[in-house]
């Protein structure tokens, strides 16, 4: 039965039009913002942007619309009640997140997979002969770490949607989590802000260490929180 | 067959299940009564294992709902029209609750033809009227031919066919054995489809007993006579069965006898009567009666 769920959640996840739009956001978004940050680095030779950074500034952007995927793949169960359908078919409730979680997450690697090479060998073409190739020292762990922070970060949409049950609050919770406490907590101390969701989701492409542990933990926290909430709350 | 045993629930501080028990015999369409606020759909909610209740359990087929291994299949249900995303069309919608309760896609379009949607299959239930919606949930709930059905507020939002259609469904379910629970706030639906009601008040049982007993209870039939010797026509009419009471100086209500005998009765004994009329309680009235003490809402009559 863990199966029909998943295949519940697929059903869901492709038969609405926004978490679709929001898949291939994420796409665009990493190729695009990668490519036209790469030009505009090759165009101004001062800019002080690595050339494997500048292709993967989309990265930065395709966070915002994997929130957006993770929150509403959890939320549209809300706002229209349908959850309560979702849970008479699944009265354990865990396996729903369970399979929302690993969709998710599939998804989000898939077109991670698909697309940040794409964006990576792009933006290098587009620098000529700044650019570094893909064997070189350095980038097959940033590409991973992209792939990885999308995947974290799309986790976190889910979590906190399930949490707060409401698209607008998630998706503002978790784009306050991502892109404004780092640099809150860096007035504190650059080191306090490397334990924020957002930091660790960054560093994790330039140094996996401790970074994507730090992004691991707040992934699992927050799911759990869900789960256990999801257990307990009256659907 | 549902077992409500002692259900207790309150939301922070209010008291919504107050001690509620019954049991939804299968066989039977069970009606399930009371004003808005009474409890229904909390108490629906609590059968299906969405809600925790405070207190007290409710069983489906003998075991809570949630330790069904094929839930869908023990208990069908129709929570709320709306439980359906606008953006997702009426079939992808009842793939994905098939999907997850392990069903097949035929058996989906078996059901879309079945409520009457078979031509809106492919269109966003946001564009769905109240009643078609009402048709996806009544397909949802019957989506695992399970053997209890229960329904909140189904008659809502659906046409004069929609509703015909619906009142034959349900009878049709029960003939076939199946334990069938109905919701409404509205005593003259309830008495063309269900066997047996349960009427409830602010979370609290009020009657629990077979339509005809209900309906012998609210319409023994009173009449109301009008006479200026009304203290003559009283002695000439009490007796067993029989019961007058004065409603104000020289008029009387009697019940327990028919206008005619009434009549005969006082030209018999010369007792002039000026008026005479029958009034045929309403089962509508009865059911007011019965909740008024109970009820959660109460529009203030001028």
């Amino acid at each position: 039965m863990r199966l029909g769920t998943l295949k519940a959640e697929w059903v869901k996840l492709w038969s609405l039009r926004a978490p679709v739009c929001a898949i291939v956001a994420t796409g665009v978004a990493t190729v695009a913002g990668g490519v036209l940050t790469a030009q505009a680095v090759a165009e101004s030779p001062r800019m002080a942007v690595g050339p494997v950074a500048a292709s993967m500034e989309g990265v930065q952007y395709a966070r915002f619309a994997v929130v957006v995927l993770g929150v509403l793949v959890a939320t549209s169960e809300y706002s229209s009640g349908l959850v309560r359908w979702t849970f008479a078919a699944v009265p354990t409730r865990l396996p729903v997140l369970a399979a929302k979680a690993v969709l998710v997450a599939g998804v989000t690697a898939v077109v991670g997979l698909m697309t940040v090479p794409v964006a990576f060998l792009a933006g290098q073409a587009v620098l000529g002969s700044r650019g570094v190739g893909l064997g070189d020292a350095g980038v097959p762990p940033a590409l991973v770490g992209a792939v990885g922070q999308l995947v974290g970060i799309a986790l976190l949409g889910v979590a906190v949607g399930t949490l707060l049950r409401n698209a607008a609050a998630a998706v503002g919770t978790v784009i306050a989590a991502v892109a404004i406490l780092p640099g809150l907590l860096d007035t504190v101390s650059a080191d306090v802000a490397r334990f924020a969701p957002g930091r660790a989701g960054e560093e994790t492409m330039t140094d996996a260490w401790p970074a994507a542990p730090i992004l691991l933990a707040w992934v699992v926290a927050a799911l759990v929180g869900a789960g256990y909430l999801l257990r307990r709350r009256d659907a | 067959m549902i077992d409500v045993i002692d259900l207790e629930k309150h939301y922070g501080r209010k008291t919504v299940l107050d001690g509620l028990s019954f049991m939804v015999e299968p066989g039977r369409v069970t009606g399930f009564l009371g004003p808005n606020g009474a409890g229904k759909s909390t108490t629906m909610r609590l059968i299906a294992g969405l809600d925790a209740p405070t207190r007290g359990r409710a069983t489906v087929a003998g075991h809570p709902y949630a330790e069904h291994d094929a839930p869908l299949r023990t208990l069908g249900m129709l929570l709320d029209a709306g439980a359906a995303h606008p953006g997702r069309t009426a079939r992808a919608h009842l793939r994905a609750l098939a999907a997850a309760a392990g069903i097949s896609r035929r058996r989906v379009d078996e059901l879309l033809t079945m409520v009457g949607l078979e031509a809106v299959a492919t269109s966003r239930v946001g564009r769905f009227s109240l009643g078609m919606r009402q048709r996806l949930g009544i397909a949802s709930a019957l989506l695992g031919d399970p053997a209890a059905v229960m329904l909140d507020e189904p008659v809502n939002g659906l046409d004069p066919d929609g509703v015909r259609w619906l009142r034959e469904l349900l009878r049709q379910l029960a003939a076939e054995g199946r334990t069938v629970l109905v919701s409404s706030h509205l005593m003259s639906e309830m008495t063309l489809t269900a066997d047996h009601l349960v009427i409830i008040g602010r979370g609290r049982l009020i009657a629990d007993e077979p339509l005809e007993e209900f309906v012998r209870r609210a319409g023994g039939g009173v009449v109301e006579v009008r006479s200026p010797d009304a203290t003559a026509l009283r002695d000439l009419l009490v007796g067993p069965g029989v019961t007058v009471s004065a409603r104000e100086a020289g008029l009387l209500e009697v019940s327990g006898l028919d206008a005619e005998v009434i009549a005969a009765r006082a030209a018999g004994a010369g007792v002039p009567v000026h008026g005479l009329t029958p009034r045929a309680a309403s089962l509508e009235q009865a059911f007011m009666d019965l909740t008024r003490d109970h009820s959660e809402y109460r529009s203030v009559r001028s």
